[in-house]
């Protein structure tokens, strides 16, 4: 059919659609009286509508992986049957069960000892024969774990047929929520059971083993000489069976999904989070913990109700579960079944799970791992303290959440910390150089988080800093290999020398930290980007363009590089390219704190993009000032003066500077408050709050001082020359002849960084 | 020294370009789009869990709010954006139905998992036979046939489609009703 003749049927098709059906047939008799070709095509379009089912092409296609062996697409598993000999050492038995993964077979294996198996063998065509490969690999650090709570994985291997299996100690047990329902376990019983379950993750944890995939099912409970025992099966089985990936292989080799919905860690529901760690185990265990407390999971669903699968991942990434008691609380229907089965009435439980050990689970449930327990023995250590009525941390009040609090801003000195003590507590050598490994791998994780909060609270309270340094000095005094920790301590000095009272002296010891730190690992990014920034703030402006630059080369995609870029830039004067970079800063990585990009569009009178670049910080210390500086030269006078009234005393802050100024019968005052303004400016190290200081003064008509602190800045490299020509703060100074003096020396400073870099990049 | 641009420019970027009649722009994007639908589908798949399943659709969301990251993005580009989604998860899953077929012709073995895309799905449509009086309505009415793509693979709403098709929410509703007609015919016919 020609598209035209189409149109045609189209429009006659859809008048006759809007007709009662009997009405139709009059309809197309009338309207296409001499074409009965058109007509015919049209009649059998309207009668295809009487054989149309209602859902046709209305429901989008469906992913579905099992579900497709209903048209014998999924071969069937190979035969296996009783009694079948797998690698001349293993009879099979009987079959115990049938899982994800494929079938469990109770084995005898007959050399070089008898014993009785369990033999896992993994569904044909789910993975391939590099599972057995990478269990190999795995094998020596699983050799290694010996724990009456962990049973034993003892070999793997592949069958004739190709399909890998696994050999590993047979536990005869029950599932540990199981367990506690059938013998009816008070909840002080069921705590002491998960405690002991969760040494034995602690203990894998320190040959450096993650579960990955703990649920109650792996936690299966013996009884031995009459008293519970549990035993987690499948340690390091999850590992073996997920490829490693590499960030080159993102694309070709797609993240798996390991791990059981409902006790899988957020961060496992995100395919973009690669670096699971330790943490992912701790909040596997608080979901155990909760179903035995409350007697449902976390994210339950109500009987009869199936969730997709991308739902139950979203509410497993954004939303928080009802705390235990809630949920026995919520449900009249089951709450007395629950009860029961915990030997209380359920307002007993209700009140017995209230508080305490609500915190408790609800800390291992953090989304962020950042917040959840450090390690399953601190989880194990609060619910002692709630065993023996002491407070426990996770509760969210009073000094103990103040802590929390402290040790979820220092987050790195915290951890760092706590290798500093268990090393000095005497662990051996070998323990040692597992739990750093770790360690590592999660203070990496909290690279980014850290920096968001890093420099914030320094302002008002500089201990904690100085607390993280000396802490981190021990560290490296015990391993001085171990380039994290110089990193961070190259930072930590630099935000002491910048924001406490370290200044050239704490600059110098960054540079040298820094400077290990790369030694050890030139891939550290945060190490290479202060190394620049501290150049930067210096006036060494052609090397640390060159470090900046080298930064965004190596990762175009980071937008650290393209910040510190931006910051060598903008103390070059070069304020248009240092926007770009900090615009571009912001696409890569609209979270991350870009906050002194501020100044740049400050400085060019761009207000509402100045704005923008504190937003993410708004309550700090910093964020305030800089909105002051940002309405003062926006004349918005009243709004500036309440915005600096939330900074301290600090003279660097310009409060009383300010509100001095913005008060005409204060000419006394404001003199006395920029001289100490302008003195604490000289004082430090950065040239850049030397110009930020003077700016104010020249607005508020101070001008000696304001020339002074103008030229000190320009003097150390903050070129400004763009600046003194767009910042709308200098107009009483603009028609002077001093200001000429600055503009030209301004104007040679600039030229002297272009030169420079332009023989740079010949 | 080059400093700028150096870094490849983001989908945002990619999307607008394309708005702006940049032919090399939609060159670069197909490619991302198609690896990180293929990437999302494939990741689901892993999942193990035969009660639960997902939607391509909400694949076709995800990689949206995965490769625009929260970069502001006009309307216009973002439902350029869902254009060229569902076209490539239609292509997603024909290419996966047609090397099934392959693989049943060839004796029943199962498909290769190394240069195929191993991604099952249940449509209730026989879905080659959907694609090929797809490309047949495409020949007499590239609109309609847009249409069924946006709603059926992208799992656009009726006013969603009508925005990037530019035209009225009825129009494509009106469009919509008839193409089902005509297609069920068509695959009715040809089994």
């Amino acid at each position: 059919m020609t598209p035209e003749r189409w149109q045609e049927v189209k429009k006659l098709l859809d008048q006759a659609l809007q007709l009662k059906p009997v009405e139709r047939c009059v309809f197309l008799d009338g309207a296409c009286s001499s074409d009965h070709e058109l007509r015919a095509e049209i009649a059998s379009l309207l009668s295809e509508e009487e054989c149309v089912r209602p859902k046709f092409l209305q429901c989008p296609p469906v992913l579905d992986n099992f579900n497709d062996n209903r048209d014998g697409e999924r071969e069937s598993e190979p035969g296996l049957s009783v009694g079948q000999v797998l690698d001349e050492r293993f009879q099979l038995i009987r079959k115990l069960g049938e899982g994800g993964m494929g079938q469990v077979w109770l084995a005898e294996q007959t050399t070089p000892v008898r014993r009785t198996v369990a033999v896992k063998l993994i569904r044909a065509g789910m993975y391939d024969e590099s599972v057995v490969k990478r269990f190999q690999a795995e094998r020596q650090s699983l050799a290694i774990m010996d724990h009456p709570a962990i049973a034993k994985v003892f070999e793997a291997g592949t069958t004739a047929q190709g399909q890998p299996y696994f050999v590993m100690e047979y536990v005869p047990g029950l599932p540990i929520s199981e367990y506690c329902d059938l013998k009816k376990l008070k909840i002080e019983e069921r705590l002491e059971l998960f405690i002991r379950a969760s040494d034995g993750v602690q203990h894998a944890h320190q040959k450096a083993i993650i579960h990955r995939d703990l649920k109650p099912a792996n936690i299966l409970v013996v009884e031995v000489n009459g008293h519970p025992v549990p035993r987690i099966i499948d340690f390091g089985l999850a590992r073996a069976t997920v490829p490693q990936l590499g960030a080159q292989t993102l694309f070709t080799q797609v993240g798996q999904l390991v791990g059981t919905p409902g006790y899988m860690s957020p961060e496992q529901a995100d395919p973009d989070v690669k670096d699971i760690d330790t943490r992912t185990d701790v909040y596997s265990l608080g979901a155990i913990l909760y179903v035995l407390l409350a007697g449902s999971q976390p994210f339950d669903t109500k009987p009869g109700e199936k969730l997709p699968l991308d739902e139950l991942l979203r509410r497993l990434r954004e939303e928080d579960p009802p705390t235990p008691s809630t949920r026995v609380n919520s449900n009249r229907e089951t709450s007395s079944a629950t009860a029961e089965a915990r030997g209380a009435e359920p307002t007993q439980l209700v009140k017995l799970l209230r508080g305490d050990l609500d915190w408790i689970t609800m800390k291992a449930l953090e989304k962020d791992r950042a917040r959840r327990y450090g390690t399953p023995s601190e989880l194990v250590a609060d619910i002692h303290r709630y065993l023996r009525h002491e407070p426990v941390l996770a509760r969210p009040a009073g000094v103990s959440y103040r802590i929390g609090k402290y040790a979820r801003r220092h987050r790195v000195g915290v951890s760092v910390a706590a290798v500093v003590v268990l090393l000095l507590a005497g662990f051996s050598v070998l323990q040692a150089v597992q739990l750093r490994r770790i360690t590592r791998e999660r203070d990496r994780a909290n690279l980014e988080r850290d920096r968001a909060n890093r420099i914030t609270d320094i302002l008002r309270d500089a201990s904690p800093n100085k607390d993280a340094i000396s802490m981190l000095e021990r560290a490296v005094a015990i391993d001085p290999s171990y380039a994290p920790a110089w990193e961070h301590l190259g930072l930590r000095y630099y935000y002491d020398s910048a924001y406490a009272d370290g200044g050239e002296q704490m600059l110098k010891r960054s540079d040298s930290a820094i400077e290990r730190a790369l030694a050890l690992d030139p891939n550290l990014i945060d190490a290479a980007a202060q190394l620049a920034l501290n150049r930067t703030v210096r006036g060494e402006l052609i090397s640390a363009y060159a470090g900046a630059s080298d930064l965004v080369k190596r990762w175009p995609q980071n937008a650290d590089g393209h910040f510190v870029l931006g910051y060598v830039l903008r103390y070059a004067g070069l304020l248009d390219e240092a926007a770009r970079e900090c615009d571009t800063a912001l696409a890569l990585d609209p979270g991350n704190y870009l906050r002194s990009c501020s100044w740049l569009f400050m400085e060019l009178g761009q207000s509402q993009k100045a704005t923008e670049f504190v937003r993410l910080d708004a309550g700090s210390e910093y964020a305030a000032r800089q909105t002051a500086f940002i309405l003062l030269r926006q004349g918005k006078l009243a709004e500036a003066r309440q915005s600096i009234q939330k900074t301290s005393a600090n003279p660097l802050m310009a409060r009383d500077l300010i509100q001095f100024c913005l008060d005409p019968s204060q000419t006394v005052a404001l003199e006395k408050a920029a001289q100490k303004a302008e003195a604490a400016a000289l004082a430090g190290t950065d040239s850049e709050p030397r110009y930020g200081i003077g700016t104010v003064l020249a607005y508020c008509g101070v001008k000696d001082g304001a020339v002074r602190l103008l030229n000190s800045a320009i003097k150390q490299n903050y070129c400004a020359y763009n600046a003194l020509q767009t910042d709308p703060s200098l107009a009483k100074l603009r028609g002077t002849a001093e200001f000429k003096e600055l503009l030209s020396a301004a104007k040679e400073c600039q030229n002297e960084f272009l030169e420079a870099r332009s023989k740079a990049s010949h | 020294m080059a400093i700028v641009g150096a870094s490849s420019p983001s989908v945002t970027q990619l999307l607008i370009r394309w708005n702006q009649g940049d032919e090399q722009a939609l060159r670069d994007l197909v490619p991302i789009v198609y690896q990180e639908l293929r990437r999302l589908a494939h990741y689901h798949l892993r999942s193990e869990r035969p009660e639960h399943t997902l939607q391509t659709t909400a694949i076709v969301h995800e990689a949206y709010v995965r490769l625009v990251r929260g970069q502001p993005i006009e309307v216009l580009n973002r439902t350029h954006f869902f254009a060229l989604a569902s076209r490539l998860m239609r292509q997603v899953l024909v290419d996966y139905a047609r090397s099934r077929n392959a693989a049943k012709r060839d004796g029943g073995c199962r498909v290769s998992l190394t240069n195929v895309l191993e991604i099952p799905f249940t449509i209730d449509e026989d879905l080659l036979a959907l694609d090929r009086a797809l490309n047949e309505l495409a020949c007499m009415d590239e609109r309609q046939a847009r249409i069924v793509e946006l709603k059926f693979f992208g799992g656009l709403s009726s006013s969603a489609a009508a925005s990037e098709l530019g035209v009225s929410r009825a129009t494509v509703d009106r469009e919509w009703a008839i193409a089902r007609l005509w297609l069920h015919r068509h695959m009715r016919k040809s089994a």
